[in-house]
């Protein structure tokens, strides 16, 4: 399976990391192709919000910068695994600032039916495998996650997705974790 | 003295976000004791040391906070998320806890796209030491876009409702009341007559800048 990793784990946060590294095995067992994009030595700039994707180059960003190259992989990937600490139940800014950058890979036409959202551009888009860390306990933060992850699949058109927060433990049972939210995911 | 900072989200300069958040500081103006006002773009502030000292000054100063912004992908924009990881960082404790509100629009037609970026904003109020005043989510504002409500007329009259009342609670220290966030979320128009003006607006667009055969084009589809 074709798998694009996005990663914004900070470099200096050891205990984030090792969650980082059992996903990444995880992702391996489970038969995974991944491609990493460590997102925190990327030069992507932020998303201007001025629609261009949409009009004046439909499909990519008339900015070039890295951003361009993980759309690319995303749109021809079969699972985008997005890894990041969740301060506030939502994404950290480092894995934000590429993901307001896949705007450009959905359509600016609406879907009419149910809850307001854009066409998708390609005939599939990624599934959606969203992995938070989270330094402390934090149950609200954890349901505002879950949720927005669903949100983000549902708005990036992709057939499955999973949110799993993962937290200080033992490297091996954290990795379980991952294995189980990907086998409930294609099964 | 009351001073209020406002933290405009919004990478555009001339966006709805803005103006909302301008038009509720000037109605809290309006309200109570003496008011001083500060807004303060957060676009590409934190990329200097200037900047990061300004969003630090203004923030120590301000007894309310009031950040207006655009949803992007369901959440607030990566420049705002990088704001509030920078003020978290350090909590605000003084004598009196420092407010926080928010304001946040939305392109779709449905209100409820905001509510991941307000339930962000409360867990940053409370992660940050500060009160969380509550907030308000604003759907469809392709229809609310231009210099002021006024000038929508008729139509924008939930949200101005909405912004008066928002006002009046946060000037006599009482957080957003539940009618102003429902009278934000009421819908201006129609939603099948807001999503046909929305494309039409988008298919008018292509068709200046000569792209409208192109718009469902797969850049990235493999050969």
């Amino acid at each position: 399976m074709r798998t694009i990793l996005f990663d914004a784990a900070p470099p200096e946060d050891d205990a984030c990391r090792q969650g980082l590294d059992a996903l990444r095995r995880a992702l391996t067992d489970e038969g995974c192709s991944v491609r990493t994009f460590t997102l925190g030595r990327m030069a992507i700039s932020p998303c201007r919000g001025c629609f261009a994707c949409w009009i004046g180059t439909p499909g990519r960003c008339p900015f070039e910068d890295a951003s361009r190259e993980a759309a690319q992989a995303v749109a021809g990937a079969d699972l985008l695994a997005v890894y990041s600490p969740v301060d506030f139940g939502c994404w950290s800014s480092e894995a934000k600032k590429a993901l307001d950058r896949m705007v450009c890979l959905v359509s600016p036409h609406f879907a009419f039916s149910g809850l307001t959202r854009h066409r998708p551009r390609y005939a599939s888009l990624p599934a959606l495998l969203g992995v938070g860390w989270l330094a402390e306990p934090d149950p609200e933060a954890a349901g505002v996650f879950a949720r927005l992850v669903e949100h983000n699949a549902y708005n990036l058109h992709a057939p499955a997705q999973r949110a799993v927060l993962l937290e200080r433990d033992d490297w091996s049972r954290q990795r379980q974790v991952c294995r189980s939210a990907l086998r409930g995911m294609f099964q | 003295m009351r001073r209020v900072l406002l933290l405009a989200g919004s990478p555009r300069a001339g966006g709805v976000s803005l103006m909302l958040g301008r038009e509720l500081l000037e109605r809290m103006a309006g309200q109570g004791p003496a008011m001083e006002a500060q807004t303060l773009r957060v676009s590409g502030l934190l990329d200097a040391q200037e900047g990061r000292a300004r969003l630090h000054a203004a923030f120590a100063w301000a007894d309310t906070v009031v950040l207006s912004a655009p949803v992007y992908v369901d959440s607030p924009p990566a420049q705002v998320l990088k704001a509030l990881e920078f003020l978290a960082a350090e909590p605000w404790r003084g004598e009196q806890p420092k407010r926080f509100c928010a304001l946040f629009c939305c392109g779709f037609p449905e209100a409820s796209h905001t509510d991941i970026c307000l339930d962000v904003s409360r867990i940053f109020a409370r992660k940050a030491g500060m009160e969380w005043a509550g907030g308000l989510g604003f759907g469809g504002s392709g229809a609310l876009g231009g210099e002021t409500l006024a000038a929508r007329g008729r139509m924008a009259a939930p949200a101005v409702r909405a912004l008066d009342l928002a006002a009046r609670a946060l000037a006599d220290g009482r957080p957003v009341p539940i009618e102003a966030r429902e009278l934000a979320a009421r819908p201006l128009i129609p939603k099948p007559l807001y999503l046909l003006l929305a494309e039409s607006g988008f298919l008018a667009q292509a068709w200046k800048s000569r792209s409208l055969t192109r718009l469902g084009a797969q850049p990235f589809a493999e050969q």
